[in-house]
């Protein structure tokens, strides 16, 4: 019986070969967009299966809830405080090993050489966490003695053009280290060879101790339970006598223990090591914590999207061909054939379809492979031929693509009585509405993804718009650590100052346009029982203003030399400048507003008295901040110490000069260091390319659910126009005109368009409104990408059923009405 | 073979209803060759579908074999048509995609019957009709005649006991209306019952009763001289 399945369907299938044709190219392309979101989330997921402990490896998070006008705002942070991995050592004796990472910029000297590299101070049972690549070395124990450091070969060339260079000494921040390791590049796709955990130099924690301590005048530091500055890393042992429940046990008192005056709540959390990337990654794209979504799940949810068209596509040409088979299946039945068999020979047809599309779609997605291989630095083919989760997945999901696909279809055909075969007229008409809905569904995800699309455009345009108007001239910023560099901010200001081709010179805490958030929480009095209020926040020094170009609705700007009260030092009161939305949050004006005074919790100890802040500014509401996902309104704090990344304002007429007298300024004060500085353009282009990148996915993906839509269409509108050559031979043989007809038709056509799109306009406006709350712009969420989404879809589908449409509308009625 | 008492069959439509059998009452006996003729829209192909299994009436009594299956759930009724009826209608109804062999084995590929089984009893049936030579060609290749032949031959392919031919030689010329007409006897001699839906006196003669129905009921039956 299988065979005679076989057969019959390899016959339908080559009967109506274009029509399957185009069912398998779209099922092809949702399935390579399936097989990318898939493998993207992959990625994400097993990212450290590659490491033999990686399955025992756990990180411990931080999730700290902001207070927010009552309710919490949830931030993750990837790391824990300094003193967390001794504690959970000598509370849970049982762990195999307990170690921490603290990612750093170094300059690496050797003989008169200054280099930077993305470094990291670890512990020495680092290596024992992770099997790194050693080249050179003791592969465990490399950082066991004080004041070591392992290279990656890159780093070893760059320094000693050699990989053998053990035992060989470099200098970081005026230590003399000696290499005890070289590395090679730490195979992708694991969280240790990308973003901030990447390094080229691993320097042993006692050097950063040995810093601390010097700071502190030679003495023992108290221990910082504050700060969450270490990944700290927790490998479970291998007789499973610590279980990770038993690790998050062990956090759950550990606030309470050392750090009961905390006025925020936080939560320490034991996650398993294949989470890292995944977190950091739905950091980066949606701030997960605050919208809830996570970024595996979202691309998953796209792609799935896409193949879930195709499979409706699928579905709609069926059921449409459906309607040509009823003879054929009306017969069958005739014969005997059972509704269970006539569904099996339809599902095994649809898998025919499906296998067809999946071969294709192997192909297609296997060929920009070797490119991605070289991108990402890894061999992404091997990574996921040998991912046994990839092949079960891809298995189940072609099989649920075939019940998808294939299961309407079958049950329309299966319905078919046999004395139907006669009397068509009622089942057909159920088919019909049956179709419509498939076309409403499948045009509702399009337009959905449409409109994201326009909107993250548009977001898009008005972040760029933002950054191109900030300031009218080039912005350098220094991304130097003014403290290792021992260069002093006033003092670079004051070479600066000299200038003719600098307009103007401040400092920021952090950089400007990346994609961090800071925000602080406000109240109206200093009543502790009130409920504050989460505002952005911006650390910055005098002329920050004028750097930015960011224009003072009423009040004055920071001024060093009137007293300016200084943010954040220790429990003082402190002069603000807030920004427009702030002040109308807070029921002002901007003349209002000045002079007033609010008030900041502490988020360290909820005992303390709110410290007064005092508004003396009220500026406009220009950011240079990429996110802000708590709020629009914020505040800039005075903050000379705080603020110690220099940003400078160049005359455009002479770029090339200003940067020239900037890179001397800083020569004269910091000799041995080399300067890092990056126009405030590029690092706003660099964060940018994470938002066009997801604005590009979403046209791709629009434009692939749209084919798809289009080419069920295209299909449909042929068959149904074949079976409605009687009806409208009848129209036309009793006195429609040929555009009467053509109008009719395209109408039928776009109307289940039309209100596919209406239906998708709750679920688009709030998808859009939720991506846009991420950022510190945001673009006006107006009604024009809901129309002109509308308007595209409505013409493509004009476009798609016009050549049909105007075939029928031409009909010769005397040819349909011939036989009757 | 058959027993059809106060069949009643309407079909619906949201503006009207049509009665197409009204009270309808009809034996076929085991052996029996009936021929069922009357003017267009009497209803006797809905009486056809209904004695086939293939439309279920609205109300009234089918005894099958001696078995009342009135009240038969849609799949026994598949069974019972898979195993003893055979159709033969007017325009033949082969499938196009399928060979003359293939079309002539489909039945007895629903009825699970073991590949050598089947392709045996296929071949004896094509030789019966003779149609053996053509059993690789499709219907489109074939001459009307050879087509309802090979039609015939897919009715019989399973040793129904009872045959429903709906108009059989409708859409063939008198030599080889005769030919089907031929078969359908040798048939019958052989103890086939057969129902046939027929417009022509001539091939109607040739059974051994002739039912007429008029507007939905049975207006007369003569029994005629074998």
């Amino acid at each position: 019986m299988l065979i005679h399945y076989l057969d019959t369907s390899l016959r339908n299938i080559w009967r109506h070969r274009i029509s399957a044709g185009l069912s398998i190219f779209a099922l092809a392309i949702g399935l390579v967009c399936f097989l990318y979101a898939l493998g993207d989330a992959l990625l994400l997921t097993q990212s450290e299966k590659h490491f033999g402990k990686g399955g025992r490896v756990l990180f411990v998070s931080t999730e700290t809830n902001l207070p927010n006008s009552g309710k919490t705002v949830k931030t993750t942070a990837l790391t824990a405080p300094a003193p967390l991995a001794a504690y959970l050592s000598s509370k849970l004796p049982g762990l195999e090993t307990v170690a921490r990472m603290r990612a750093t910029e170094a300059v690496v000297s050797v003989e008169g050489q200054h280099v930077f590299f993305d470094s990291a101070y670890a512990d020495a049972a680092f290596l024992r966490v992770f099997g790194l690549p050693f080249v050179h070395g003791e592969a465990q124990h490399a950082l066991d003695q004080p004041r070591s450091v392992v290279l990656t070969q890159v780093a070893a060339q760059r320094l000693f053009n050699s990989d053998d260079v053990l035992g060989r000494t470099v200098t970081v921040q005026g230590m003399d280290l000696t290499v005890r390791g070289v590395i090679a590049a730490v195979p992708g796709p694991s969280h240790l060879a990308r973003g901030p955990f990447k390094f080229d130099v691993l320097i042993s924690s006692d050097v950063i101790e040995e810093r601390s301590r010097q700071e502190a005048g030679g003495v023992e530091p108290p221990a910082d339970w504050i700060t969450v500055p270490w990944f700290t890393y927790v490998v479970l042992p291998q007789d499973g006598k610590v279980s990770a429940q038993m690790v998050d046990q062990a956090l759950a008192d550990v606030d309470r223990q050392f750090s009961p005056q905390l006025a925020v709540s936080r939560a320490f959390k034991a996650r398993r090591i294949s989470e890292m990337v995944m977190i950091l990654m739905d950091g980066l794209l949606t701030h997960g914590d605050q919208t809830g979504i996570r970024n595996d799940v979202l691309i998953t949810v796209l792609g799935s999207i896409v193949v879930a068209l195709a499979c409706l596509n699928h579905a709609n040409l069926s059921a449409a061909q459906a309607a040509g088979r009823t003879r054929e299946v009306a017969l069958r039945r005739t014969l005997g054939a059972r509704r269970g068999q006539l569904i099996v020979q339809y599902l095994v047809e649809t898998a025919l379809k499906v296998g067809a599309a999946c071969i294709l779609a192997f192909g297609l997605a296997i060929l920009p492979l070797p490119a991605i291989s070289n991108a990402v630095g890894f061999n992404v083919f091997t990574f996921y031929a040998t991912l046994p989760l990839f092949w079960v997945v891809v298995v189940a999901a072609t099989m649920f693509i075939v019940l998808a696909a294939g299961f309407y279809p079958a049950l329309v055909l299966s319905r078919i009585l046999p004395v139907g075969g006669m009397r068509a007229d009622a089942p057909a008409m159920e088919r019909q509405r049956g179709r419509k809905v498939l076309v409403v569904i499948q045009f509702a995800f399009v337009n959905l993804l449409l409109i994201l699309a326009l909107v993250v455009g548009m977001e898009n345009r008005t972040l760029e718009r933002a950054a191109g108007t900030a300031v009218s001239d080039p912005v350098l910023v220094i991304t130097n650590s003014m403290k290792d560099s021992g260069v002093g901010v006033d003092a670079l200001r004051s070479e600066l100052s000299r200038s003719a081709h600098i307009k103007a010179v401040s400092t920021m805490a952090g950089q400007p346009w990346t994609l961090s958030v800071g925000a602080a929480p406000v109240q109206r009095t200093p009543d502790l029982a009130e409920k504050p209020v989460s505002m952005s926040l911006q650390i910055v020094d005098e002329d920050f203003f004028t750097v930015f170009d960011i224009k003072l609705l009423s009040g004055r700007a920071f001024t060093a030399n009137r007293g300016d009260r200084v943010f954040g030092k220790g429990d003082l009161d402190s002069d603000i400048v807030v920004n427009l939305n702030m002040a109308r949050q807070l029921g002002w004006t901007p003349e209002q507003a000045i002079g007033k005074t609010v008030y900041r919790t502490s988020v360290t100890d909820r005992t303390k008295a709110p410290t007064a802040l005092r508004i003396i500014g009220v500026a406009e509401n220009k950011s240079v901040k990429m996110l802000s996902p708590i709020t629009q309104s914020g505040f800039y704090g005075f903050g000379p110490f705080a603020a110690v990344t220099p940003v400078i304002r160049l005359d455009a007429h002479n770029v090339a000069a200003g940067v020239s007298d900037v890179e001397s300024a800083w020569n004269a004060l910091a000799p041995g260091v080399p300067i890092k500085r990056q126009f405030a353009d590029d690092i706003f282009r660099t964060s940018f390319s994470y938002f066009n990148a997801l604005g590009s996915i979403i046209i791709v993906l629009a434009s692939f659910a749209a084919l798809i839509a289009v080419m069920g269409l295209v299909g449909m509108a042929t068959y149904t126009l074949a079976c409605r050559q009687r009806e409208i031979g009848i129209r036309k043989a009793i006195g429609s005109s040929v555009s009467q007809v053509f109008r009719l038709i395209l109408w039928s056509f776009s109307q289940p368009v039309v209100m596919a799109s209406v239906i998708s306009w709750p679920l688009a406006f709030l998808a859009a409104r939720v991506y846009l709350s991420l950022f510190a712009t945001r673009a006006a969420l107006t009604p024009l990408p809901f129309v002109i989404a509308l308007a595209i879809v409505v013409l493509v589908t004009c476009a798609a059923v016009a050549r049909q449409a105007i075939r029928a509308a031409r009909l010769n009625p005397s040819e349909v009405l011939h036989y009757e | 073979m058959i027993t059809l008492s106060g069949i009643r069959k309407t079909y619906r439509t949201k503006e009207m209803e049509t009665v197409a059998l009204d009270d309808v009452g009809l034996d076929v006996g085991k052996g029996e060759f009936v021929a069922l003729v009357g003017p267009s829209g009497c209803g006797k192909s809905s009486l056809l579908h209904v004695a086939g299994l293939i439309d279920r009436p609205d109300a009234g009594q089918y005894i099958f074999d001696g078995e009342d299956i009135s009240a038969f759930r849609e799949s026994r009724m598949v069974e019972i048509r898979r195993q003893h009826v055979g159709f033969i209608f007017q325009s033949f109804n082969l499938l196009e995609d399928l060979t003359v062999f293939e079309n002539v084995e489909l039945p007895l590929l629903y009825q699970n019957v073991p590949k050598a089984r089947r392709r045996d009893r296929v071949r004896e049936v094509l030789e019966l009709v003779g149609l053996d030579s053509r059993a690789r060609h499709r219907p489109a290749q074939l001459s009307g005649g050879q087509q309802q032949r090979a039609a015939v031959a897919r009715a019989v392919v399973g040793d129904p006991k009872l045959i429903l031919a709906d108009e059989p030689t409708g859409n063939l010329d008198t030599k080889n209306g005769d030919d089907v007409m031929e078969m359908l006897s040798t048939l019958n001699e052989q103890g086939v019952s057969i129902l046939m839906v027929t417009h022509s006196p001539v091939h109607a003669a040739r059974a051994g009763r002739v039912v007429e129905m008029i507007d939905g009921r049975i207006a007369n039956a003569v029994r005629q001289a074998a």
